[in-house]
């Protein structure tokens, strides 16, 4: 009951951003074909919310719409009281395939991401060692992507994304390449570090097409229909972090 | 000098243009050069010297005279397309023969692809002054000899880089299909059919595009070639061009470079693209997010009912052909190959080394009979002031076209536009405009060291170009979205984003800019406008003066320093830097 006090806790706070209408759409051949329609949601500090759906439902597309990677071709994201016109500070990204590049070392692909901020040289990798340490990299920071196990490359995916203390993390399916092993202790490593409040981060959103992970892990689950993509029905999940899939109140109904 | 050898990597429309990577030139023992080099110099020199005495009591060939009027124009650029494809003809046998032949055999591996290593280091327009005598020697008297003699210059401008890529394809045949056919109990000639060739076209059909570009530039510089008192005149466009330069006729220059824009749009439409837009099926990775090449000559042909009505009987023939197994069919599958007797290996080293040290010394003979000394230092001193050039422009020209080939390449619609012209400018025979140069070289005289310089890279530049962009298309996008996320940007984006992303593709641009470079320079030089003559110290020129001296001792020389230059410059950078962008900058 403790742990469901905290996350009511978290719960209190504002909408940290919030999605308005937004659709999208690609010209293929002579027409368009529409990704997206008329999608709201709104993200509140301190809890974990789960966009579930079929693979090509447009949930990706949504989350870089949310990062501003990609323009949406109607509607608006608003990030603490402005739009969101490209990528914004404190929003960070886990990708699936890891996107880490692969002639920089473990240490080099974390501190890019403060490099780009402007830290100085020994702060950044002061910074970038401690992520490296708080995710369980200790000892390949010189490794290369290319020599580590998919596991270990999503940690560092994860140290990249946390190490620039983010206001919001997206994960666009972080652990779907991973065995389901490896996907299992990372996820129960990443609750650890946000149940333990170890992460500077305030919200986050998890794309997936995994039932039983969005249980797992989220407070809210959206379920995400396809063609096009729109939020059809909402879930709360009430279970209080940490969960254990053994328990009796986690496999029967909850209500 | 055309170096590549394969492209199986990047998907979509650029794919198949994206040439060259060197990985099969990565698997060649070194040491062997070292037989292979006397080898091809020994064999091209007895060719020549033997054919040269033979053809010394014979009268020159008659002049045919080639008209400057633009009216025949048309015709003359038939006969040089013709002489194009004939030798794209000769290459693809060579391909097939010489390719399989270095795949399939361990002993002749050992020797082929040295061999191949050190041919497509030679400069293409220093074979000719042997290869003319050689094959007018053949056909005495006769245009066919002049004809062979351009034709295989162009020859030897094509079939290295097709014939690696084959080899290698050959080579690299994935595994598990390998084991598929095995499993099917295909014999080899349907295995070969089947599998093999299937999975070596789309390197082959790249390089042969390839080829085919950078064999205008010779075609257009073998139909007029003076060696020692005799000139061969070929009717076309490059035999116009010097009957124009001759006479100090802009105007015809002018035409000539308006029939060469046309016969390559017409080739670019009627053969590249066909070509390519065909071969996009035999593409093996399965990346297939971009759009694949299209072409409406292709989709014509493909749809209408005369290609349906004719291709049918031809291509069940060949359908009936691969099915044949040409082999028993065995009960079971033999394990491993029967073991190579190591007596026979013996015997076989032994009759490569004898062959190579005869050749090495007649070589020596040969050349030390009417070179010295001071002549091998000078052609040395001239070697490096042609590779100082083509260090220096290769740099400048990656200074300009690498940032304006990433910032093309992220714009995949400028890029749809910008790729086709790059292409055809490397495919346009830059030798048609150097007239326009010496004559601004003379009115406003420049010093010909530096100003002819340019010319060496004029039509090779492009190579990088276009790498550039087909490197930056095929940038993986969650890359770029990690970049654009973590407001990576400036310097550091350049530095830690895109640069070593596309550092492989530019390798492989800059290689084949520096070959053609090398290639160019034998032409580029020494130019010449009417009687007035200008020349640049350097290699180049070198050859290009002892050829219409019919000094052959000296050719020999020129040639073969600059084969070693251009061998060593591989060897010391080239290859180093691409073997450091396949083993730490691979997008994997």
């Amino acid at each position: 009951m403790v742990a469901i006090d905290r996350v009511r806790d978290r719960t209190l706070g504002e909408p940290i951003l919030t999605v308005h209408d937004v659709s999208r759409g690609f010209a293929r051949g002579a027409g368009e074909v529409r990704v997206l329609a008329d999608v709201d949601l709104s993200l509140r500090s301190g809890e974990i919310v789960g966009l579930l759906g079929r693979s090509g439902s447009g949930k990706s597309t949504l989350l870089r719409i949310i990062a501003g990677l990609i323009k949406p071709s109607g509607g608006e994201v608003v990030y603490r009281g402005h739009p969101v016109n490209g990528p914004a500070e404190g929003i960070a990204m886990v990708f699936q395939t890891f996107a880490l590049f692969p002639w920089l070392t473990v240490l080099q692909n974390v501190e890019a991401g403060l490099e780009a901020l402007g830290v100085p040289g020994k702060e950044s990798r002061r910074r970038a060692l401690s992520a490296i340490d708080l995710i369980g990299l200790d000892g390949f920071e010189s490794a290369y992507p290319r020599e580590l196990s998919g596991g270990m490359r999503q940690r560092v995916g994860f140290a990249r994304a946390l190490v620039v203390e983010p206001t919001i993390l997206l994960l666009d399916e972080p652990f779907s390449a991973l065995d389901v092993l490896t996907a299992e202790t990372i996820r129960t490593d990443l609750l650890d570090l946000w149940i333990e409040r170890r992460l500077p981060i305030r919200s986050m959103l998890l794309v997936t097409h995994n039932i039983e992970e969005a249980v797992f892990m989220c407070d809210r689950i959206l379920i995400f229909s396809s063609n096009p993509g729109r939020v059809s029905g909402e879930i709360e999940v009430v279970f209080p972090h940490p969960r254990n899939r053994l328990d009796d109140a986690f496999r029967q109904d909850g209500g | 000098m055309l170096r590549m050898s394969d492209s199986r990597e990047t998907g979509g429309r650029e794919s198949a243009l994206t040439y060259a990577s060197l990985t099969a030139r990565g698997l060649i023992p070194n040491r062997w050069d070292i037989i292979a080099f006397p080898l091809v110099f020994g064999l091209l020199l007895l060719a020549g010297k033997g054919a040269h005495e033979t053809l010394a009591p014979l009268s020159a060939l008659k002049e045919p005279v080639v008209s400057l009027d633009p009216v025949n124009l048309p015709q003359y650029a038939l006969r040089t397309t013709l002489r194009m494809m004939a030798a794209m003809i000769v290459s693809l046998v060579f391909t097939f023969t010489y390719g399989t032949l270095a795949a399939k055999s361990r002993r002749a591996e050992l020797v082929l692809v040295p061999l191949l290593d050190i041919l497509q280091s030679v400069p293409v327009l220093g074979y000719i002054s042997f290869t003319v005598v050689f094959f007018m020697s053949l056909f005495p008297g006769r245009v066919a000899g002049a004809e062979a003699a351009a034709i295989f210059a162009i020859f030897t401008s094509q079939a290295w880089n097709m014939t690696f890529s084959f080899y290698q394809s050959l080579r690299t045949v994935p595994r598990d299909l390998e084991e598929a056919t095995h499993s099917f109990r295909f014999s080899p000639w349907q295995r070969f059919w089947r599998l093999e060739v299937p999975f070596a076209t789309a390197g082959l059909v790249s390089n042969m595009m390839m080829s085919m570009s950078g064999g205008w530039f010779f075609v257009v510089a073998s139909e007029a070639i003076t060696v020692g008192n005799r000139t061969i005149t070929l009717p076309g466009i490059g035999a116009y061009l010097a009957q124009a330069t001759a006479e100090k006729d802009l105007a015809a220059v002018a035409w000539v470079v308006l029939a060469m824009i046309a016969v390559i749009m017409v080739y670019d439409q009627l053969m590249f693209r066909p070509l390519v837009a065909w071969a996009d099926k035999f593409r093996f990775e399965q990346t297939g997010a971009q759009t694949a090449p299209s072409s409406w000559f292709l989709d014509l042909l493909q749809r209408s009912r005369l290609f349906r009505t004719l291709t049918p009987p031809g291509s069940m023939m060949l359908r009936a052909l691969a099915r044949q197994r040409f082999a028993p069919l065995r009960g079971e599958v033999s394990g491993a190959r029967p073991s190579n007797s190591t007596i026979v290996d013996l015997l076989w080293f032994i009759a490569v080394v004898a062959a190579a040290t005869f050749a090495a010394w007649k070589m020596i003979d040969f050349v030390a009979a009417g070179v010295g000394w001071d002549d091998v230092l000078e052609a040395v001193k001239l070697g490096l002031f042609t590779l100082t050039r083509v260090v220096v422009l290769i740099a400048i020209a990656s200074l300009i076209w690498v940032p304006i080939g990433v910032e093309v390449g992220l714009r995949p619609k400028l890029a749809e536009k910008v790729q086709p012209l790059a292409q055809f400018l490397a495919a346009f025979p830059t030798n048609l405009l150097f007239p326009v140069f010496v004559v601004a070289i003379v009115r406003f005289h420049l010093n010909p060291d530096i100003w002819l310089s340019p010319l060496i890279i004029l039509g090779t530049q492009w190579y990088i170009l276009f790498n550039v962009i087909a490197g930056t298309m095929g940038y993986p996008n969650d890359f770029r979205e990690a970049a654009t996320n973590f407001r990576m940007h400036g310097w550091q984006w350049w530095r830690q984003v895109m640069l070593p992303g596309i550092f492989r593709y530019f390798v492989t641009g800059a290689i084949t800019a520096a070959g053609g470079a090398w290639n160019a320079s034998i032409v580029a030089e020494a130019v010449s406008w009417g009687d007035t003559k200008v020349t640049a110290q350097g290699l180049g020129a070198y050859i290009a003066e002892n050829t219409a001296a019919g000094d052959y001792p000296k050719i020999v020389l020129g040639i073969a320093v600059m084969s070693m230059l251009v061998t060593l410059f591989n060897r010391l950078l080239w290859r180093p830097l691409y073997a450091y962008a396949e083993d730490r900058l691979r997008l994997d």
